[in-house]
Parts: structure tokens; sequence; C-alpha cells
């Protein structure tokens, strides 16, 4: 039996941030957008912050705008600042509609504490951290749990009180809601969380041990999608400032956007498939389709555009070779990067310095389109984020930025080409407003 | 100044196992090592008990040293030892000759061997390649060496001995042809230390030449250096050996939840200035390929190198690499050298270890006129008792079987429990992740470390009550160290796998970014 | 050249899959199991790293409270057949144990259960109604009291499509399945009308029950000689070029994937039939998407909460019962996205099981009732009547709305 063809203005393939805020304006602006991915998405692993520069320099704009001078490959040069603006403008708009306000600007760095007590240099923050800003030096309590491991209070305070001359203190709660429990995750926290008994259980807790203290931090637990709630609620309970703070995966701050971002895509009518390994297909410069490999037999869909948000090395989309290949693993365009392994890495992990396979990346055009191996754009298809070169996001702490920057440039790139963009759509006016 | 009948130079598998022998016979004998204990040749091996197999028609002393050590052991140490069973096979890259070359000469050296039909290979080996022509059946196993050591440690303390990590030996005090006393570095307190002793045994290994060096007796060691390569999971349940003679990347080993390939053979000036070339790499993964087609495409999790402490007398000087033959010899530096209460234990197998400390400490016996029989061949190590063999399944057992708090895992990929944990970090021989890890494997998975540092920092910091900065350099160090295995194999899974490591540790976490220091 | 290339290395596919991988917790923040007990460990640790101390007979004890629903797998960015793992370790812990519980062989073979009850349906269902009978199979079998039992139909689908006259040139092969054979006989009556609507007549290959609760329930050799069976009375349907469509997702999954995946049969008559095996409304909509579909709908003025059920999803096929349903004028589907309705099969029907597979349930069961939307639709049988219990309004397959647009406009 012969298959149908399922077409769509434009299949979005990855759930990261970039694919998911590309899929999201291709929808707002009335295109019929699929997204397709392998897994859940890198969201799952990050801080939940946005970050967008962060070398200890105190504005972000600025630094942005410099590097997109003075490097012209970085993917800020080419997606430019207006991109980043309205990426995250519209990024903040979205979170703010379902209830999870974002603070922060552009123009000023906030330094976050983390989990081990080192500081991160981010920009825009849930409100649900607010309080952590290490701006504000007001005594701190750092609140973790017994038998959770992946929050270790004493230590965390330890390093912050050096690091940020704070009058901190760390200490475990041992909750008996939480006695017996097994394997915990930050995931089950956030469950508990949801709960208003165990929220005053905490209170109580933390009444007792709080002290002179008027902040208390958390691990990055508190509730679910209604973190906000959660959070305020506990600020009546404990009566002080609240704040979360990111720590290992599965992270719940990350894990928000996602479900945030994802909703608003099921209520744009933008099908979501996740699982699926995809192959495209170009003909000439042009992507033709993409042949998903269900169970059975292959499903074969075809689209005006594609965007490429598919994470680089690190989320699958480019896979490197021990003879030093690099594959792009969906339409196998060519890979800028050194087709020698021992040129990959540096001599040591936490160098300062790019790691060379972060930089590893597509060749593309000034409107983000990829190169095939002459050299010509492909035309109707756009590259995002880690898929793009020249960058190093966990050493620039510039992750979200660049996602929230190329996601909203590609979508504008096929919005045009759809021919679907104009000055009044929601997408523009949101985004200026 | 401390006093003692014997000091031991060398905390390896030879080393502890000198200790355990001397302190058995009623010495009050002392281990003395630069590093931790199992730093050295002994934690850098394939974690191969030999069955001899190996050995038998080039080398038949090695071979018949091993069989013979390899039932003592599995009768000693099994606690230490996953009875894998070995088989050697020919692929149609072997001499198809030297299968019974090989069989003739386990009859003679009296290695176990059972030719077994190519599909029944097949079938308890699945992966195995099906152009194999003959299979042979060799009682090797897997055995980890940090665990057998630990407990010959354990065993020598109990009979009186002592062993002292991260102490470097620094000279020796030598008076009328007598080593009177031994001088140490503290290495992790600062200070210097004076050892007055009545014997010295040189265990040091493929460092046994510099420690001879410092006592004025040369010693010719030919270190050779051996790089394996460790795949993420157990490829095959059994050792398979290529059925030819010894050669590059020709023994797979399963050892708890990883395979480990192995070896290069090459000589190298010193035992401490090596590192591991692109072409070993590449050389393990195509020699897999031979045992297992699609082996080079399977995950690789790390790179690692040891040194062989090949010694080569005056009469095989020419010899080198494969050609050192892999028996032991314990020299008399009274009859050498002129110094009456030194002896140096050089060449040998992790798996001959025993042997070679009974040699040494038979040695030191006659030397004294004492007649103090060696009972190290029978009296079974702490923890191995019951003779119960070693698998990793019994972790996996035991957090399915209990029940309650106890159960929070800090290495997820080997199942290193948060009280187990706990109770390595309490003790006063663990000083940072590193020891940790060669306790309970923490950090050997495939994450390498990505989840579970932080934990274990985390527990270290709460439970010794460490400076944030001695923590912050505990987890920085053990994040440097299991990088350098990773990046000789970072592509593919390894290469995403480094790369939400770095999210967690840079970005959430930001362990490149201490301030204030002191 | 990659591990596919390897015969052996292809044998061992769902085993090997674990080297890829990297510990990050995906499959863990989504189990929707893990996530509201403790009674289960989760997916990565019962899956990829409890595979890799996996040496010898197994150890497992805590890999039973997995219920099967297959969003790990999904949502594994690294391909790690997380699901499939944990089914295969239960079959091994299974085996281990001896074989299956006399609890879990009967609810495993629907199909018995229906032969042997339907000459005595009345009977049996007003027995099952009962509330003491029911907590007497709760107390000796532990079945629990409280789960949706379905009732059992006195009339038998095959009979009354024996007597049904549609006649055409195009055909297709119906695997209707246990639930409709002896639950929901109106179902398969309903699919062939629709079928019927679009010119397909609707032939009846010989068949039986596709296996899946005997894979459930970790008997992979009684699932093998179903599996057999029902590839070689289904193979002359794919030999003719005829399409084999079906009303529940799971059975079509199982033919599909489960077949050659879990229970190793990898024949090519095995692949034939599975290459030929279509959800009903990936079906229809493969004639939408040619053109041939008849659109003819009448007005249905309603409100759908749709709930994709799991199995479904790991077609990879999209949601093809919402595609249909948008094209009725005034039909309102709205996708729900709870993960799972927490029954997965005969999960929730375990005394030990069922408090978990309602608290799995009530986020579905909540955004449902968030809806106001009078009824919910899903391509699930067993889904259904979980859904139908944890939120009292209707639930009805995709198939039975499509046909009130087409019935709305005669």
């Amino acid at each position: 039996m012969v298959d149908g063809v399922r077409h769509y203005d434009a299949i979005v393939i990855g759930a990261g941030l970039s694919g998911l805020v590309a899929a999201g304006l291709l929808a707002e602006a009335g295109a019929r957008v699929y997204l397709i991915a392998k897994g859940g998405g890198f969201l799952h692993f990050t801080s939940g912050c946005v970050d967008v520069w962060g070398d200890g320099t105190p504005n972000p704009r600025a630094s942005v705008t410099r590097v997109s001078r003075e490097l012209p490959n970085h993917p800020y040069a080419r997606a430019g600042t207006e991109s980043l603006e309205k990426g995250v403008a519209f990024f903040s708009h979205v979170m703010a509609d379902a209830g999870y306000p974002f603070e922060g600007s552009l123009d000023r760095i906030r330094l976050m504490p983390t989990a081990i007590g080192s500081v991160r240099a981010t920009c825009l923050t849930p409100a649900t951290m607010s309080a952590g800003d290490l701006v504000d030096t007001a005594p701190t309590l750092i609140a973790g749990f017994s038998n959770y491991r992946d929050f270790y209070p004493p230590y965390l305070a330890a390093n912050l009180r050096r690091q940020a001359s704070i009058n901190v203190t760390g200490a475990y709660l041992d909750l008996p809601h939480l006695h017996g429990r097994k394997h915990l995750l930050s995931t089950d926290l956030a469950h508990d969380f949801g709960n208003a008994q165990f929220r005053e259980e905490v209170g109580r807790n933390v009444r007792r041990i709080l002290g002179g203290a008027e902040r208390v931090g958390f691990p990055a637990v508190l509730g679910g999608e209604r973190a906000q709630e959660v959070s305020t609620h506990l600020q009546t309970l404990i009566q002080s400032s609240v704040f979360e703070i990111s720590t290992l995966p599965p992270s719940v701050p990350g894990i928000r956007l996602h479900t945030i971002l994802r909703r608003s895509l099921t209520r744009r009518r933008v099908r979501v498939e996740i699982g699926f390994w995809t192959g495209g297909r170009i003909v000439g410069t042009r992507a033709e389709s993409l042949v998903v490999r269900s169970a059975g037999h292959e499903t074969t869909y075809t689209a005006d555009c594609f965007v490429l948000a598919t994470g680089g090395t690190g989320g699958g989309g480019i896979r490197a070779f021990p003879d030093g290949r690099l594959q792009e693993t969906v339409f196998d365009l060519p890979v800028r990067g050194p087709n020698d392994r021992n040129a990959w890495a540096r001599a040591e992990f936490l160098s300062a310095d790019p790691q060379p396979y972060s930089e590893i990346g597509l060749g593309v055009d000034a409107r983000l389109r990829p190169l095939d191996r002459s050299d010509r754009a492909i035309e109707n298809v756009f590259v995002t984020a880690s898929n793009l070169p020249g960058w190093d996001p966990v050493r620039e702490r510039s992750g979200e930025g660049v996602a929230l920057a190329t996601g909203w440039r590609v979508a504008r790139e096929a919005l045009d080409l759809l021919g679907l963009r104009s000055e009044s759509t929601p997408v523009t006016a949101r985004a200026q407003s | 100044m401390y006093q003692t009948d014997v000091v031991v130079i060398g905390g390896g598998a030879t080393g502890a196992g000198v200790l355990r022998d001397a302190a058995m016979r009623g010495f009050k004998t002392l281990l003395v090592e630069r590093n931790d204990l199992g730093t050295g040749t002994s934690g850098r091996y394939h974690g191969l008990l030999h069955s001899g197999g190996r050995y038998v028609v080039k080398d038949s002393i090695s071979a018949r040293e091993c069989i013979e050590e390899n039932r003592i052991l599995r009768r000693i140490a099994s606690a230490a030892i996953e009875d894998t069973g070995g088989l050697f096979v020919t692929t149609p890259d072997d001499d198809p000759t030297y299968a019974d070359h090989f069989a003739a000469a386990c009859r003679d050296t009296g290695v176990t061997c059972e030719e077994i039909p190519v599909a029944e290979a097949l079938q308890r080996e699945p992966l195995l390649n099906p152009a194999i022509t003959r299979a042979f059946l060799v009682p090797d196993g897997s055995c980890e060496p940090w665990a057998l050591i630990d407990a010959n440690v354990q065993s020598a303390r109990d009979y009186g001995g002592e062993a002292w990590p991260y102490h470097r030996v620094t000279g020796f005090e030598c008076e009328g042809g007598r080593l009177t006393a031994v001088h140490v570095e503290d290495v992790r307190n600062g200070g210097a230390k004076t050892i007055a002793c009545d014997f010295v045994i040189n265990a040091a290994g493929a460092w046994a030449g510099q420690v001879g060096e410092l006592a004025g007796a040369p010693i010719d060691m030919k270190p050779g250096k051996g790089t394996m390569v460790v795949m993420n999971h157990r490829i095959v349940n059994t050792v398979i050996n290529r059925c030819h003679l010894p050669g590059d990347g020709d023994i797979l080993v399963p050892v708890g939840s990883v395979s480990i390939i192995g070896t290069t053979s090459i000589n190298v000036p010193d035992p401490d200035g090596y590192g591991i070339e692109p072409w070993e790499i590449d050389k393990m993964l195509s020699e897999g390929e031979k045992l297992i087609p699609g082996f080079a495409g399977t995950r690789s999790l790390r790179a690692y190198a040891g040194v062989r402490p090949l010694y080569s007398d005056q009469s095989a000087k020419s010899a080198q690499g494969r050609d050192v033959t892999r028996s032991y010899s314990v020299l008399d530096h009274a009859r050498r050298d002129g110094i009456d209460n030194f002896i140096s234990i050089v060449g040998g197998k992790l798996t001959t270890y025993r042997m070679m400390a009974q040699a040494g400490v038979d040695m030191l016996c006659g030397t004294l006129g004492l007649t103090r029989p060696c009972r190290t061949a029978w009296e079974p190590l702490p923890g191995s008792e019951n003779g119960v063999y070693e698998s990793m399944a019994h972790r996996l057992a035991h957090v399915e079987e209990e029940g309650g708090n106890e159960i929070e895992l800090v290495c997820e990929c080997e199942f290193v429990r948060r009280t187990q944990v706990e109770q390595v970090a309490r003790s006063k021989d663990t000083h940072d992740l590193n020891d940790i890890r060669r306790e309970l494997r923490l950090g050997m998975g495939p994450c390498q470390g990505g989840f579970c540092t932080y934990r274990a920092a985390g527990v270290l910091h709460d439970l010794r009550h460490l400076s944030p900065d001695a923590t912050n350099v505990a987890l920085t160090r053990f994040l440097e160290e299991r990088w350098k295995g990773i990046r000789p194999v970072l592509w593919g899974d390894d290469l995403r796998q480094i790369r939400l490591d770095e999210e967690i540790y840079l970005n959430l976490l930001g362990a490149d970014r201490f301030r204030g220091a002191e | 050249m990659s591990v596919a290339d390897f015969p052996a290395f292809e044998a061992h596919r769902i085993e090997l899959s674990t080297d890829a991988c990297i510990k990050c917790n995906v499959c863990q923040s989504y189990c929707p199991v893990s996530n509201v007990t403790d009674l289960f460990p989760g997916p990565k640790y019962v899956g990829p790293q409890a595979q890799r101390l996996r040496i010898g007979p197994s150890v497992d004890h805590s890999v039973d409270y997995c219920s099967g629903c297959t969003v790990c797998t999904r949502v594994c960015p690294s391909g790690v057949r997380i699901a499939e793992l944990n089914s295969r370790a239960r079959a091994a812990m299974v085996r281990a144990r001896g074989g299956p519980s006399l609890r879990d062989r009967l609810i495993a073979r629907p199909e018995l259960m229906g032969q042997l009850s339907r000459p005595f349906a009345p009977l049996v269902n007003y027995t099952l109604q009962n509330r003491l009978f029911r907590l007497a199979l709760q107390a000796v079998l532990r079945i629990d009291a409280r789960s949706p039992m379905p009732t059992f139909s006195r009339r038998s689908f095959r009979a009354w499509h024996r007597r049904y006259p549609y006649r055409s040139d195009r055909k297709v092969a119906y695997f209707y399945a246990c639930s409709t054979e002896y639950y929901e006989p109106e179902l398969g009556e309903k699919a062939v009308k629709v079928l019927e609507r679009n010119g397909y007549q609707t032939l009846l290959p010989p068949q039986n029950c596709c296996g899946l609760p005997l894979i459930s329930n970790g008997d992979y050799a009684a699932a093998r000689t179903y599996a057999q069976r029902n590839i070689r009375r289904l193979l002359p349907m794919a030999r003719a070029g005829i399409p084999i469509v079906a009303t529940s997702t799971s059975c079509s999954l199982t033919l599909k994937q489960y077949y050659r995946d879990l229970l190793d049969i990898r024949t090519e008559e095995a692949d034939l039939v599975a290459s030929n095996v279509f959800d009903i409304c990936e079906f229809l909509r493969i004639l939408y998407e040619r053109g041939q579909m008849n659109l003819d709908f009448g007005e249905v003025d309603l409100e759908v909460a749709y709930h994709a059920p799991c199995q479904l999803k790991s077609h990879g096929i999209g949601r093809p019962a919402l595609d249909l349903m948008e094209l009725v004028p005034g039909l309102l589907p709205i996708e729900m996205d709870a993960e799972c309705c927490g029954t997965a099969g005969t999960y929730g029907y375990k005394r030990e099981k069922y408090d978990i597979a309602m608290k799995v349930g009530e986020t579905l069961f909540e955004q449902i009732a968030d809806t106001g939307a009078p009824v919910s639709s899903c391509d699930s049988e067993t889904c259904r009547w979980q859904i139908e219990h944890g939120t009292h309004r209707p639930s009805l397959h995709p198939i039975e709305i499509l046909l009130q647009g087409y019935e709305g406009k005669a």
C-alpha cells in the first residue's frame, strides 16, 4: 500500500529551546507546524534561567553587541541583537502568560548562587529564583533535605560565604514525610511541594532553624508548573523570602520551561511527535521531505521549510566518529570542524577557553541557511543554536540567549519564505511591546 | 624515629602481598607507598586473572606460575575475583596451526584447557566472531586489583602490619653494607620521617630501578607501557583471548560492569613519563573487531596505560617488549651489590603477586636464618572466607532486595550506595574522591563522574568537615582525572556525555569559577 | 557502518541500545509510575543502569512495577529502548520464578476468558458486577475489586459480520482484537461502517489475540505461539497487498513492532505482515492524503477531550485520529497533554497496582474534567475503560465519533 503524504508549512526538528520557540512563533503567525524530536529536549538539563553572556561584564546586551562586532562567526553576530531582544520578549511573554514570570533585564547581569556555592552569571531568571540574586547580601539560610542526594547545603554555604561575603548557613531538613522514601529525585520533591500540607511541614521546620536569615534558598524543586504559587505560599509560611537554586538533572525549572512551551504549541494545534529518528532528503538546493522511522513502516512528511534545531554535538544533531568524521544526522549536511579527533578537546575539562568540540557546527549563510558541499545555501532549511559553529554555550554562559536569538531569527526567515510575515503579526507586535 | 623489622616499598599487589606474608610470619612490617595503594601498575592493568594459557607456548615458566597461582587465588581471594572463565579462539586472522601447539602446550604446562565446539562458544558469547574455527575453555577470570590489595593490607593489619600510603622514599641510611633506616617524605602533610629497620624489600615494580638507585643497587628495569581501552559495557561475559602468540589488543576482559581490551607493549624509559598515542586506541579497536565484529562501533569509555615492571637480567639484555619473560625474579642485593639486608622483587604479573611475595619473604627468612613457613596460600583473605566469587550482579541484588532509606545511589552507573560512600568517606585512609573510586568503583561507569562527583564531594564535605577549598580541590581533581581517560576516546556518545557533564559542572554548578580560594 | 550491519548485534539491539545512555534522567522525569510511587525506582534505574549489572540469573524485583507505557523509550534522546529492556527483564524475572502467577496467566488471556464466558455472558456479567464476587476475586486472585472490568458481550462481532452484506473491490482486512469480539462488538460494527463509507469492504481473516497481555506479564513463550499463529493467518492478506487495519493501537503496535523487537521473530513473513498493518485512523488519513477519503460529514456540534494513548504514540505516526476529527465540521477535538491514563493494559487490574494506576491517571482525569467536554476519546480500549472509570463520563473510540459525522449527514 502506498503511503500518503503529510504536508506542513514548516517542520521543526528538535525540542530544545530554539526549536520550541521557533515552532511557537511560526504557529502564532498562522503557519501549520509539525515538530518532531528524538527525545525530550535539552531543557531538561539546564538551569531554567536565560543566560545571555556571562564573562563577568555587567551588561549582557553590551557584551552581545561587542561579540557581534568582534566575532563575525558567532551566532549572535549572525542572528543580530534585535533577534535576541525579540526572542527574549516572546519567551518572557509565553512564560508570563502561563503564570511563571521571568525577571531581569538584558542590561544587567544577575549573579546567582550555584548548588556548590559558586556563582552563575545569568540574565533573566524565573521569579522563583530572584531572591537569590547576590547583589542582595541579606543573611541567608540554605535548606536541603536529608535524603535528597542532589543538594548539599553545608558545602554550598561554606563556599558561598567566601564567594560572596554573605552570612550564609546551610542545613538539612529531616522531614517525617520523606522518611523511608527511596530514590528521591528533584521531580519527586517537586510533586511533594505541590501539596499544601507538605509545604506547611517544610515551613514549620524552616521556621525552627531560620535564626536571623532574611531569605531561604532551596534546591529548585518548589513545585512543577505552579511554582510561582508554591513559592508565594512558602514565603507566607516562613515569613521570609524564598528562592530556588538549580541543581543536577532532572532540572525542575528546565522541565517547567519545556512543559509550558510545549503546551503553548499544543494549544496552537502544532503536532508534536517525540521519540523517533528522522532522515531528510535534499534535492538540489531544496529540502524535500522527512522520513520518520515509525513502527512497521516509514512515514513521510513534506514541508515548505524546515528548522534544524537538533542540538549539535551535544543534542545528537552532529555525530563525531573516531576517524575524525563529523556527520549532520538529519540531512547529512557538511559540518565545519577539525576532521582530526585529537583536535577536538583541550587538555583540561574545566578549561576557561572554548572547547573545540563546542565550536563544531554547520556552515551557514547570512540567513542561517546551511551550506551544502558546494557552498550553496539550502534555500528552505534554517539552522539554530548548537548546530551553529563558533561558540561555546557553557564557557560563554550564553546558551539560552543564542537559542532565543537564533530561534526568533529562523522563524522570521521561515515566515518570509512562507509569505506569512507582516508587520502586524503578533510576533512582531508583541516583541516590540 | 619509627622502628620496624621490615620496610616494604611499593603499595601495589606485590608490596601488599609481601606486607601480609611478612606480617603473618611474625615480622613487624611497614609498607610505604608514594601515592595511594594500587595506583601504579596494579591499578592500571587489564583486570585479567591469568589461567596461564597466554604463555603456554612461548613462556612456559610464566604459564606454570600463572595456573598454580590462579588455583590458589580462587581459594584465598574469591571476593576479588569474578569467575568468568576464558576462551582462546582462532579467528581467521590467526595461524590455524597454532591451536594444536596451544592444546599440547597446555597439557605440558598443566594449564586446564578443554576444546569446545565453535557453536557452543558462540552460544556462550553470541557477539563473538562467527568465523572462529577453534575454541578452548580455560580457567581465566577477572580480578579487581584494589579489592585484592585492600584485603591483603587488612589481613596484614590483623597480624600487626602497617601501611603508609602517600609516603615517598627519599633515601636510605647505609652503614657497613646494611640499610639501617629509610627516609620518607609525607606527601600529603609535608615533613620527613625516618624509619629504622632491619630489612628492606623493594616491591616498587616498574619503579624498582629508582628505589635501587637510592640504595646504591642499580637494577636494569625495562618498563613496558601497555595501553588499554575500557568499553562501556560487558560485550562478553567470558575472557576472550586470541589463540595465537601474544600480541597487541588480543585480550578482552569483562571486568565488573565494563570490558577492557588490551594491550599494547612498548618499552618506555621512564615509568612516569608516557602518554597514550592515538594509534594505540585505533589498534585496540581494530583488533577488537577481529574478536567481535562490530566492536569498534560500540561505545568506549576511556583509555589508560600502565607500565609493566619488566626486568631482564644480563643474559637477555637485548630482549624487548613482548620477548621479555613475564616471570619474576627476586634479587639478592647482598650477592649482587653487597647490601646485606635488601632484596628487590621484579618482573611478574598481578596473577603471581602472592608467589612473588612468598619468594621474597622466603629469601628474607633465609638471610636471617629463620624457618618460618608461608601460609598465604591457604589462609583466605578477609572477605573471601566463604569462597563466593565477586560479581557486580550482587550490587543489583542487594538494592533489589533491601528496602528503606538505605537505598540512595550516589553513583548510579555502578550502583554505589550512599551508605557505602559514607563508610569509605569516614575512613582515615580516604583523602579524596579517587580513594572512594578505587574502593567502590565510584564514577567508573558511562557518565564518568557526571552525577556522582558532586554527590560524593557533598558527602565528603559533610562527614570530614573539610574546608570548602579542600572539597573544591577534591571535586575538580576527580573531574580532571576522569577527563584524562575520556579525552583519547572522545567521540560519539562520549562526546554527548561530556557535553552533558560540562553543562552540569560548568554551567549549573560553576566548578570552573570558584572565587576567593585561599 | 553501523551496529545494524552486524547480525549478532542486530539480534541484541535492545540490550545494546544501553550503550547510548548518557544518564540524563529525561526518562525518569517523564515516567508516570515512578513519579507517583517509590515502589518503582524508575526507568533509568531498571533500564540502562540495572542492565549493566544483569550478569547471570535474574535478581530483579522492582522492574515488575514498570507499567510498560513506553514513554521512556520515546523521550530518551539517546535512543535507548528502555521500555523494551524492561519488558525483557521482566520476562527473564518471570522465567526465573518458574512462570507467571495464576492471576497473571488468566488476565493475560482475554481471548480465553471471552470464549469461556460468552455462553454465560449475562450470568458472568451479573457475577462480575457483584461486589462480593469481586472481593472474593480480589482475595483469591489479587484482581482489584475496584478496577473497571469490562462486561462480556453476548453477541459475537464475527457472527454479525458474516451477515453484513456490503461488498466492494476495495478490501481491507480487519484485526478487530479480543476486545471487539468479546466486549465491544459495536466498535467493530462502527469500524466496518466507516470503512464502507469510504468504499472499503472489510475482510475478517482468522486471527487470535495479539499476545500483548502475555508479553506485559512476562510470558514470552506463550506470546510467541500466539504471534506465530497470527503471522501465519495474516500473511495471505499481506501477500495480496490487502492492508490490515486495527482499531486497537496496542494490538497494532504489537503486530508492527513487538513481534520483532521483543519476541525476536525476525522472519521475512513477519516483516511483511508488520509493514502491512495500519492503525485504522492512520489508514483513513492516508486515504485523505491521497484525496480518496469520503469527506461527506454532517455537522457534529461536540467538544471532545482527546487522549492519545501511549501505544499510539509509539507508532510514530503523529495523531491520525486528531487529524481526522478536525475534518468533521463542528467537531472540536482538544488534545490532552497528560502522558498516560495509568492502566497500561492489565496493570491497573492488579490489586498491588490499582492505586498506582489511578494516581498516574489523575492528571489526565483532571485535564479532561477541566475541558468541560461531555465526552473523551482515545484509540485504545483499556485506556477508555480506565478514563471512563476515572472521569465518570463516556470515552469513545475516534471511529465512533467519525461515524457520528457520517450519520449526521444521512
